[in-house]
C-alpha cells in the first residue's frame, strides 16, 4: 500500500492517543521508521503490523480499529489537499459512491500501483443505496463501515450502515445503507 | 427520426458540451449538458450571441469558422456563467445543409473551479484528458507540499544536529580539560605518596652521609686514611643525586607528549620509585626477560604514572604483605578481543601486567572501575582517580586495558600498548651537550656565585683543586661589585646559582654581558631544566647535585 494510508493511521493514533502510543505501536510492529512517505510504496504487511499492534497496545479488538480508521481516512484524505478532488467526485453520498470507482481510476495515472478496492451502487433512492464492495485484500470489511460513517459526516448525514451476511453474485460484499 | 439524430445521440453522450453551428452562425443543436445550463434559448441564438471566440483571434463569420475548423479553439460563453469551452470544429455535410460541429469540453486549470461552474469529474468521460489532468496535478501537488513539508523538517533537524554536534565538542573539549585537571592532580596525590617513601630514603641517604662523614673527622683527628668513609659518602650522595632525578622526572610534565620510550628504562625507574612505597612486608615479581629491548609510543612521564598508579592499587589491595606481580609480553593477536576497555584490534601489543593476590573487586564494583571518583578504598585512602587516570593515558596514546578480579583471589590489569617503531631508545641528552668549544682546558679566572656558603665552599675548592683562581660572593650585587672591582685580568668565567638570594644567575649574566663581559658563563641549578626553560640558547646549564668529574668534563667542554 502506499505510504498515505501508514501515514493516515499515524495520524489517528497520534490525534487520539498521543506520540509515545504511536512510538509504541511501531516498536510492537518491528518497524525500522515511524515516517511515512504518501506517494512511496510499502508491504502491505506493513499496515496489517500496524493494525495488529495498535489493536494490542491499544487493547481494542482490529474490527473496532479498522471502523475508527476508515472513518478517520475520510478526513485525513480532505485534510492532505484531497478534499477538492472529493468535492469534484459528488456534492452527496449517492454521487460520490457512485463516482468512486472512477475517482480511484482516475488516481491511478498518479499512482499507478494503487490496487483500489471496487465499489457499485444498486437499489439508490433518496433515502437509501446498496453499496457492493470488492477487494483483491480480505478483512477490510469494518474499515469500509467506517469510510460510510466518515462520508456520512463529511456529507453532514446520519446513515445505518448493515452489511449482509451473504454477498452477493460476483463475491462483493453488500452493505445497506439508510439515511436517516 | 431524422436520420443524423442517432448520430446527435452518440456525440452527446461522447460531448455533452458539443453543438451544431448552421450556415447562418444559428445553433441547431447542443448537447445535454450544455441545455441544462443554459435553457432551450440557446437553441437558434447566434453563435456570437452566446460564445465570444477567444482564440482564435478575428472569426466572425461562419465562413471564416470553417475556414479555421480542426484548430484548438477556445470559446467563452459570454452569459454570466464562466464557463469556457475548448475544442474544435468539424465540418459535417447533410444534402440539404453544411453544419459545424464543435466538439469540446469544459476548459478549467484547476479542480476547485468545478463547484463554481455547477460542475463534476463525471462531465469529463475517459476520453477527456483534462480531468484526469487535473486529478494527476492536484495529487502530485499534494506530494509536493509534502516534499516540501519533509525537506523543511530536514532542514531544521539538520540545523538542530548540527548545534548538538556544536554543543557535544565543546562538551568534548570540556570533558578533555577536566581529564587532564584530574589526571594532574592525580599525579599530585601520587607525588605526595612518593614524598613519604623519599623522605624515608633520604633520610636513610643523609644519615649515611652525615654518620661517614663524622667518622672520617674521627679517623683523621687518629691519622688514620679516611678516604673509605669519603668513598661511602660520595655514594650517597649518588643515591640522592638518583632519588631526586627520579622525582624530578615524575613531575616533569603538565601536558603529555608521546614519544618512543625505551620500556627497560622506564621500568628500572618505576621500580626504583616503587621500592620505597611499598612497605617491608610487601615485594615486587618481575616476570620478564630483561632487557626487553621494547620500546613504546607513550608519555615518559605518563608511563611512569601508570605503573605507579597500577602497583600502589596493587599495594592497597595487599593490606602490607604479600606479592605484586609484574609482567611484560610481547604478544600477537589474530583476532580482535574484548577488553573492559574496548575492543583490542588484530596486530602486535605489548601487554605490560600488574597482578595481585589481594582483595578481588567484587563483579558489581567491577564494571565501575573504569570511572572517575568511583574507588573501593576507604574514605580518605582513595581517590578513586587512579584507574581513570590510566584510562585516559592509555586512550592518549592508542593503549586499552583490560582487568580481572575475583574477590578473595586477587586482580589482575592488563594494559596493552603499541610497540614503537623505533628499535631502540636513548633519553640521555647529556648536559652541556651542545656547548660551544671555545676555551682550551687551562686555568680560568672565575667568579663564582652561590648563595649557599656550603655549596660556595664546596665550589671553590672544586676550581681551586685544579689550579683555577677563583673569586666567590654570595649574591647578584656583590658579584657585579667584584667584576669591576677586580678588571686588572679579566674573568674568563662566570659561574652562578640560578637562584640567588634578592637575585637571579640569569640577570647577572644578562647584566654583566651588559657591561662587557666576554667571557663564558655556567648557570647551576637544582631545578630540573626541561621544566625551569633552562638550556635555551648560548646557556650552559650544570645540574646539582654534580660531582667533581661533573664540574670538570662541563669546563672540558666549554
Amino acid at each position: 500500500m502506499y505510504g498515505l494510508i501508514n501515514k493516515a493511521i499515524s495520524g489517528l493514533v497520534i490525534q487520539n492517543f498521543g506520540t509515545a502510543a504511536w512510538q509504541e505501536i511501531c516498536q510492537a510492529a518491528n518497524l525500522d521508521t515511524h515516517e511515512f512517505v504518501s506517494m512511496e510504496q510499502y508491504p502491505d504487511s506493513i499496515t496489517y503490523d500496524l493494525v495488529g499492534a495498535a489493536s494490542k497496545v491499544l487493547d481494542l479488538p482490529p474490527e473496532v480499529i479498522l471502523e475508527t480508521f476508515g472513518r478517520y481516512w475520510v478526513e485525513f484524505v480532505g485534510q492532505q489537499n484531497y478534499g477538492k478532488l472529493m468535492d469534484a467526485a459528488g456534492g452527496n453520498l449517492g454521487d460520490f459512491l457512485e463516482n468512486l470507482d472512477e475517482m480511484h481510476a482516475r488516481i491511478m495515472l498518479s499512482y499507478p500501483k494503487l490496487i483500489p478496492p471496487s465499489f457499485k451502487l444498486s437499489n439508490r433512492t433518496s433515502q437509501s443505496m446498496s453499496l457492493h464492495y470488492s477487494s483483491t485484500r480480505a478483512g477490510l470489511e469494518p474499515l469500509v463501515v467506517g469510510l460510510l460513517r466518515g462520508l456520512a459526516d463529511r456529507f453532514e448525514i446520519r446513515i445505518d450502515v448493515q452489511q449482509e451476511p451473504d454477498r452477493d453474485e460476483h463475491g462483493a460484499a453488500v452493505f445497506n445503507i439508510t439515511i436517516l | 427520426m431524422t436520420p443524423e439524430q442517432p448520430k446527435f445521440d452518440l456525440l452527446d453522450r461522447a460531448f455533452p458540451f458539443h453543438f451544431v453551428l448552421r450556415e447562418d452562425s444559428s445553433v441547431a443543436s447542443a448537447g445535454s449538458r450544455l441545455l441544462e445550463m443554459f435553457g432551450p434559448s440557446l437553441i437558434d441564438s447566434s453563435l456570437l450571441d452566446v460564445f465570444d471566440i477567444v482564440r482564435p483571434l478575428g472569426l466572425q463569420t461562419f465562413s471564416a469558422l470553417t475556414d479555421r475548423r480542426e484548430e484548438l479553439m477556445i470559446l467563452k460563453v459570454r452569459i454570466d456563467s464562466g464557463l469556457t469551452l475548448r475544442g474544435q470544429f468539424f465540418i459535417m455535410e447533410s444534402a440539404q445543409e453544411t453544419y459545424l460541429v464543435f466538439l469540446g469540453h469544459p476548459w478549467i486549470h484547476e479542480l476547485g473551479q468545478l463547484d463554481g461552474l455547477g460542475l463534476s469529474l463525471s462531465d469529463f468521460p475517459p476520453h477527456a484528458g483534462m480531468a484526469d489532468m487535473l486529478v494527476h496535478l492536484q495529487t502530485k501537488d499534494s506530494g509536493l507540499k509534502e516534499s516540501n513539508d519533509l525537506a523543511r523538517r530536514l532542514e531544521a533537524t539538520t540545523r538542530t544536529l548540527s548545534e548538538r554536534n556544536l554543543q557535544l565538542e565543546e562538551q568534548l573539549r570540556e570533558r578533555e580539560r577536566l581529564q587532564e585537571t584530574v589526571a594532574q592532580a592525580q599525579k599530585m596525590q601520587a607525588i605526595g605518596q612518593l614524598a613519604g617513601g623519599v623522605a624515608h630514603d633520604f633520610n636513610n641517604i643523609l644519615l649515611a652521609i652525615e654518620g661517614h662523614a663524622e667518622l672520617a673527622a674521627l679517623e683523621l683527628r687518629k691519622g688514620i686514611d679516611p678516604e673509605r668513609h669519603l668513598i661511602r659518602i660520595r655514594e650517597a650522595t649518588r643515591r640522592a643525586t638518583e632519588l631526586t632525578a627520579r622525582l624530578l622526572s615524575f613531575a616533569r610534565r603538565n601536558v603529555m607528549v608521546n614519544s618512543d620510550v625505551d620500556l627497560d628504562g622506564a621500568l628500572a625507574e618505576a621500580l626504583g620509585i616503587l621500592a620505597p612505597l611499598l612497605g617491608e612486608g610487601i615485594s615486587i615479581k618481575t616476570d620478564f626477560a630483561r632487557p626487553t629491548g621494547l620500546t613504546v609510543f607513550i608519555d615518559a612521564s605518563a608511563l611512569q604514572q601508570v605503573i605507579l598508579n597500577l602497583a600502589i592499587n596493587a599495594r592497597d589491595a595487599l593490606h602490607g604483605n604479600g606479592e605484586i606481580r609484574i609482567e611484560v609480553e610481547k604478544i600477537h593477536l589474530d583476532q580482535p578481543r574484548t577488553l573492559s576497555m574496548g575492543g583490542l584490534a588484530p596486530g602486535d601489543w605489548i601487554r605490560f601486567s600488574v597482578a595481585d593476590g589481594g582483595d578481588g573487586i567484587p563483579p558489581e564494583d567491577l564494571s565501575q572501575v573504569l570511572e572517575p571518583f568511583f574507588t573501593t578504598k576507604e574514605a580518605g585512602i582513595g581517590t578513586g582517580l587512579g584507574l581513570s587516570t590510566v584510562v585516559w593515558i592509555l586512550g592518549n596514546c592508542g593503549g586499552l586495558l583490560d582487568i580481572q578480579s575475583t574477590v578473595g583471589e586477587g586482580t589482575r590489569v592488563d594494559l596493552y600498548l603499541r610497540e614503537s617503531a623505533k628499535a631502540s631508545f636513548n633519553s640521555e641528552h647529556p648536559v652541556g651537550s651542545s656547548l660551544p668549544e671555545i676555551l682550551d682546558q687551562r686555568a680560568l679566572k672565575v667568579l663564582l656565585v652561590e648563595d649557599e656558603e656550603s655549596v660556595r665552599v664546596l665550589v671553590k675548592e672544586m676550581l681551586l683543586l685544579d689550579g683555577h683562581e677563583v673569586v666567590d660572593v654570595d649574591s647578584e650585587e656583590l658579584a657585579l661589585s667584584m667584576y669591576f672591582a677586580d678588571q686588572q685580568k679579566p674573568f674568563d668565567l662566570v659561574l652562578t646559582d640560578l637562584v640567588l638570594a634578592g637575585g637571579n644567575g640569569r640577570d647577572l649574566i644578562q647584566r654583566l654581558s651588559e657591561k662587557g663581559f666576554e667571557g663564558q658563563s655556567i648557570i647551576m641549578t637544582g631545578y630540573d631544566p626541561d621544566q625551569s626553560d633552562l638550556g635555551t640558547e648560548g646557556e650552559v646549564i650544570l645540574n646539582k647535585p654534580f660531582t667533581l668529574d661533573e664540574l670538570r668534563k662541563t669546563l672540558e667542554k666549554i
